[in-house]
């Protein structure tokens, strides 16, 4: 499925900005079932300094620097990515989530290497108080991937998806009394609960297409960024979750990167020197892209 | 041995001196937060010399091996995904930080000399009783104590020289000459051999800034804080008051995470945003790196005989205090079933040099303690945790309060430094000892073995830096310490005239100004809120009495002396590094002031301590201006204070010379009083005060120290020769600004200034050169701002 990505975020400042810097998780990144075909980022004021590189886990960054002085600050990334479906998994072959949990203390293989590192708590992922809450799925001897799928039908079930209760700095023990959050909440809820059982689980920042297909639900979260979780398992490789719409992702969910949580792969952090109070919009916009283009 | 009368006495006499000396060179007392300082021990520690060369074999061994597990962590990680290191010791710790992977500094060569990703390294030993050394940890994050280990040693030469030179005791100042030396040939190699290096520390608010701010001037290393760079293009530069400068190296004594906000914690204050991405192209080298305290832990140790072996092909010559790290299943059984007898700790985190005490090596685990975590914790997350066993510590002696020899258990702290292409460990230390009431530091003697070379000569003192260096931010403080110093004099003339004149209204005399008068003047000059003043006259003259009196010594309240005597000290507490000890000293008894109300019985000793402070400040102005050299800075502090004085008298004159119906009502004398210019007027015109002569003599009187015109004049001379000032036949901004005032002012007609009233009777030509004047001044300080201090774009452009 091909889609166009349009990400517009606005900063509006009560004083003069004198500099600005901004890096920016705002383009795609290419994996097995992603290509990205094109992407491109602007600012208004233009960019005094930029340049581009790829953070500690692959993702694509783009750093800005801006020194006009300026009241409002507009970043708008489009991109155009081609996503195919995860394929058919059979959640109960996988092996049992304790086994996995034993092998990855002492990694043999690369990609259990690459997993270990999304074992154990993280920034914004801290486990104190989620073993109790966890340890209801994880029961001995259950397969991983089953156990992931239940997690996520559990936290959709008992959460409720509300917006500004929480913001980005909400720790997930507070959104596990709340019972109430927003996706990257329930994302880090999940990642959380996998890792308090020394699991693999990875956060994933992207998109969902805006406009269902014909006789599909809309989606929550469409319109903005999006989050969900990933979980590593021998043989499977990384298999994603989205617990805020109960489901495995499929070709209608556009991955942007990956990291241990949020604060890994942030759409925008800014340190600005002026500005005050300020205010910020984003508006996300996927489209199916039905043009015969190759990406030109 | 025994101890003879006459020795014991000789001691004491010592101790007192070594305490004096240290008293006076405390660097405690340097920081506006106060620490206790450590007392530093008459007794100094003397390693014998064989026992030394054990211990600088093991330490040198050490620093090079985790040099190279700090390279590979935040390099290639092969010892993780080769699984000699589990993943938990890096992902599960805090101290590992990803955005630092790839930002070591450039390698020159081969991969057998140790890279310096750790610049600075620093190690607390423990000998147990039957004479063993053991590493009790290893300090790599950013290693305080050098400064107090450089002071004792002055303190030590200066109280005990002959003593030193008959023991042949090794010098220290070859190796810190080496380690500065390599920060600044490091920094030398960007920006084609002008790039500077420069102690990067997070500011006066900081434990450690006192002892860096002392190393700094020692090495001759600017000590700079995250936001003196600024990173442009991808390379880092210091705002100096010449502009950017390229930097190619810093000393990073700013906690990791706090280094650059864009990447690590985004609330720090001290970081530079952008500067872990330069440093991953190698434009700046940052040693330690960040994240080198990934290995400053518990749950490191065990792994080090395997690593020493596997790194260097070496057996880890200095053992370390046993621990049992929990991330790994079989300590982990171990400890789960010995929690009674090991002190139980966390995995990730040391405490930092002050707060850790001896007896932490000596005391198992308590209950009491604050850490004191379940077995189920330790079963649900058990790489947090580690198991260390304990020891004790042999004891040396010391001399207590009283000055009597008492003994205590002892910990040593040793450095190793990267001196360009391997380690050196430095031939002295810091001792510390666990008194009862507080710790107690001695310096570290290592005799010189003979037959072993003698250590060179000190090289000639490193090149001498100029203001040329100066950061932006020390400008910054300087223009403004200056507008603090100058505002605070005027405060207290104003203060004192108007007490002054409040006792002859009481008196009822004649000519006296009314409290409506007193208090709108403190209302307009910005002493008072409006609100305060309206309070205060709504109690007559005992209200606006008692009014003054808090202005003067009410030291909470947030207008008033008080506060402006805050502004200076905290101005030139950011200037500590800067000044002299003795100049700091008269800045601290200013700040007393407030307190000394307790002085005060009556209007005459009032009159005399407010005479007191005006010494006082003089004193400080002067001291500070006199031992500045005549660089950038001491003319950005001379620019800040015409400026303000400028600015003061512009405001007065608005104040008390607009409106002719005061003339007679006190408002002149005022005048004279609060711009100390009575007796100048006095002798210039031999008449009583009128408009026309107040204004001429405190406006336009190019003679006058006190005038305004004078202000002007003497801006012009500095303002010249700043570095960013166009040297064309261009005019700059500020030259402008200054020049049309200052012609303004030369062609005035005073005599029209003073007749011309407008329809309300007030002054109004007068009214417009003054708010002018003021312009001007604002318009001027903005300039400064912008272009010395900011190094931004002018909206206007």
């Amino acid at each position: 499925m091909r889609y166009l990505i349009e990400h517009i975020t606005e900063f509006r400042y009560a004083n003069p900005v004198s500099t600005s810097r901004q890096r920016l998780h705002l383009t795609p990144r290419g994996y097995e079932r992603q290509k990205v075909l094109r992407s491109t980022i602007e600012c208004t004021p233009g960019a005094d300094g930029r340049s581009e590189g790829t953070d500690y886990f692959g993702n694509p960054v783009v750093d800005l620097a801006i020194r006009t002085e300026h009241r409002k600050l507009s970043i708008t990334a489009r991109s155009r990515v081609d996503v195919s479906e995860q394929t058919n998994i059979l959640l109960d072959l996988s092996p049992a989530w304790g086994d996995v949990a034993a092998a990855l203390q002492a990694p043999s293989t690369p990609g259990q290497w690459d997993a270990s590192r999304y074992c154990y708590p993280s920034p914004w992922v801290v486990l104190n108080g989620i073993h109790r809450y966890a340890a209801i799925t994880f029961t001995p001897g259950k397969p991983l991937l089953r156990a992931a799928m239940e997690l996520t039908e559990r936290i959709y079930r008992e959460f409720e998806y509300k917006g500004g209760v929480t913001d980005v700095y909400t720790p997930v023990e507070a959104v596990l009394k709340a019972r109430r959050g927003v996706c990257q909440d329930f994302a880090h809820l999940a990642i959380a609960c996998l890792r308090a059982f020394g699991l693999p689980a990875r956060y994933i920042s992207g998109y969902l297409r805006t406009h269902p297909a014909p006789g599909q639900p809309k989606l929550q979260g469409a319109d903005a960024s999006h989050a969900w979780f990933s979980v590593w398992c021998p043989e499977f490789g990384w298999v994603d979750f989205d617990p805020t719409n109960n489901l495995m992702p499929g070709n209608e969910h556009i991955t942007v990167g990956w990291g241990r949580d949020y604060g890994d792969v942030a759409p925008t952090v800014g340190v600005i020197r002026g500005g005050g109070k300020q205010r910020l919009k984003v508006a996300v916009s996927v489209t199916r892209d039905d043009s015969n283009g190759n990406g030109r | 041995m025994t101890h003879t009368q006459a020795g014991e006495d000789r001691l004491r006499q010592l101790a007192a001196q070594v305490q004096h000396l240290h008293n006076e060179e405390t660097l405690s007392t340097a920081t506006p937060l106060d620490h206790k300082p450590w007392r530093l021990d008459a007794l100094p520690f003397i390693l014998p010399a064989d026992e030394w060369q054990v211990l600088e074999q093991g330490i040198l061994q050490r620093a090079r091996l985790l040099d190279r597990v700090v390279e590979d962590l935040y390099g290639p990680q092969t010892l993780l995904a080769g699984g000699v290191l589990p993943p938990a010791l890096a992902f599960a710790n805090p101290s590992f930080l990803l955005p630092g992977c790839g930002a070591l500094p450039a390698r020159s060569d081969s991969r057998d000399h140790p890279s310096g990703a750790l610049s600075l390294l620093a190690f607390d030993l423990g000998r147990s009783p039957d004479g063993r050394w053991w590493v009790l940890n290893n300090r790599t994050e950013a290693p305080t104590g050098l400064g107090y280990a450089l002071q004792n040693r002055i303190v030590m030469a200066r109280s005990l020289p002959g003593l030193i030179s008959d023991l042949n005791v090794e010098r220290l100042a070859g190796f810190y000459e080496r380690m500065s030396g390599a920060l600044l040939g490091r920094g030398a190699s960007i920006g084609d051999d002008t790039g500077l290096a420069a102690l990067l520390t997070e500011g006066p608010g900081a434990d450690s800034y006192a002892e860096l701010a002392y190393l700094g001037r020692y090495l001759g290393l600017p000590v700079i804080e995250g936001d003196d760079l600024t990173v442009r293009g991808g390379d880092v530069f210091l705002k100096t008051l010449e502009g950017l400068k390229p930097v190619g190296a810093v000393a990073r004594f700013v906690r990791s995470e706090l280094c650059d906000p864009l990447e690590l914690k985004s609330t720090s204050l001290h970081g530079t945003p952008g500067i872990l991405n330069a440093a991953r192209r190698h434009r700046i080298a940052i040693t330690n790196v960040i994240g080198s305290g990934v290995i400053e832990n518990d749950a490191i140790m065990g792994f080090l005989p395997g690593l020493s072996e596997r790194l260097l092909g070496e057996t880890l010559s200095l053992p370390s205090i046993a621990t049992w790290w929990c991330g790994q299943p079989k300590d982990r059984q171990r400890v789960l079933e010995n929690l009674s007898e090991l002190r139980l700790g966390s995995a990730f985190e040391l405490q930092r040099l002050r707060d850790s005490r001896v007896h932490d090596y000596e005391r198992q685990s308590d209950p009491q303690d604050d850490f004191a975590p379940s077995a189920t914790s330790i079963q649900q997350q058990p790489y947090h945790y580690v198991g260390r066993e304990t020891i004790s510590l042999s004891t040396v002696p010391y001399l207590d309060d009283q000055q009597q020899l008492r003994s205590a258990p002892m910990t040593l702290r040793l450095y190793a430094a990267f001196t360009g292409e391997d380690f050196e460990v430095m031939p002295g230390g810091l001792a510390r000892i666990a008194a009862a009431n507080g710790d107690i530091s001695k310096d570290v003697w290592v005799p010189n073995a003979a037959g072993r070379a003698a250590p060179p000569p000190r090289r000639p003192a490193l090149t001498r830096r100029s203001d040329k260096d100066l950061p932006s931010r020390t400008g910054d403080d300087l223009f403004w310490l200056g507008r603090y110093l100058e505002r605070t004099e005027g405060a207290i003339r104003l203060y004192r005239a108007l007490f002054r004149a409040l006792a002859q209204d009481a008196a009822l005399s004649e000519g006296s100004l009314t409290l409506e008068q007193i208090t709108a003047l403190l209302v307009t000059l910005g002493h008072l809120s409006a609100e305060s003043a309206q309070n205060a006259l709504g109690e007559g003259l005992s209200g606006v009495d008692r009014q003054l009196w808090s202005l003067l010594f009410d030291d909470a309240g947030i207008e008033g002396l008080a506060s402006l005597l805050g502004n200076v000290q905290r101005t030139a507490g950011r200037l500590r590094s800067r000044l002299s000890s003795d100049t700091w000293r008269l800045f601290e008894r200013l700040g007393e002031f407030p307190k000394l109300r307790w002085r005060v019985d009556s209007a005459s000793d009032l009159s005399a301590l407010l005479e007191e402070v005006l010494e006082r400040l003089a004193a400080v102005s002067g001291k500070t201006a006199e031992n500045m050299t005549r660089g950038y800075g001491w003319r950005l502090l001379e620019l800040g204070k015409r400026i303000e004085r400028a600015r003061f008298g512009t405001r007065l004159l608005r104040e008390l010379a607009l409106d002719p119906r005061q003339d007679d009502g006190g408002a002149l004398p005022l005048l004279l009083a609060i711009a100390d210019s009575t007796i100048t007027h006095r002798a210039r015109y031999r008449s009583a005060a009128s408009a026309l002569t107040v204004v001429d003599l405190l406006l336009v009187d190019g003679s006058n120290p006190r005038s305004i015109v004078y202000q002007i004049n003497q801006m012009y001379p500095h303002l010249r020769v700043m570095p960013l000032e166009p040297r064309d036949e261009q005019l700059s901004e500020s030259h402008r600004i200054l020049l049309s005032i200052q012609n303004e002012l030369t062609l005035a007609n005073i005599e029209r200034l003073i007749m011309r009233h407008n329809k309300d009777g007030r002054r109004a030509l007068l009214e417009k050169l003054l708010k002018r004047v003021d312009q001007a001044m604002a318009a001027l300080s903005s300039h400064i701002s912008r272009t010395y201090f900011a190094h931004t774009r002018s909206p206007h452009r």
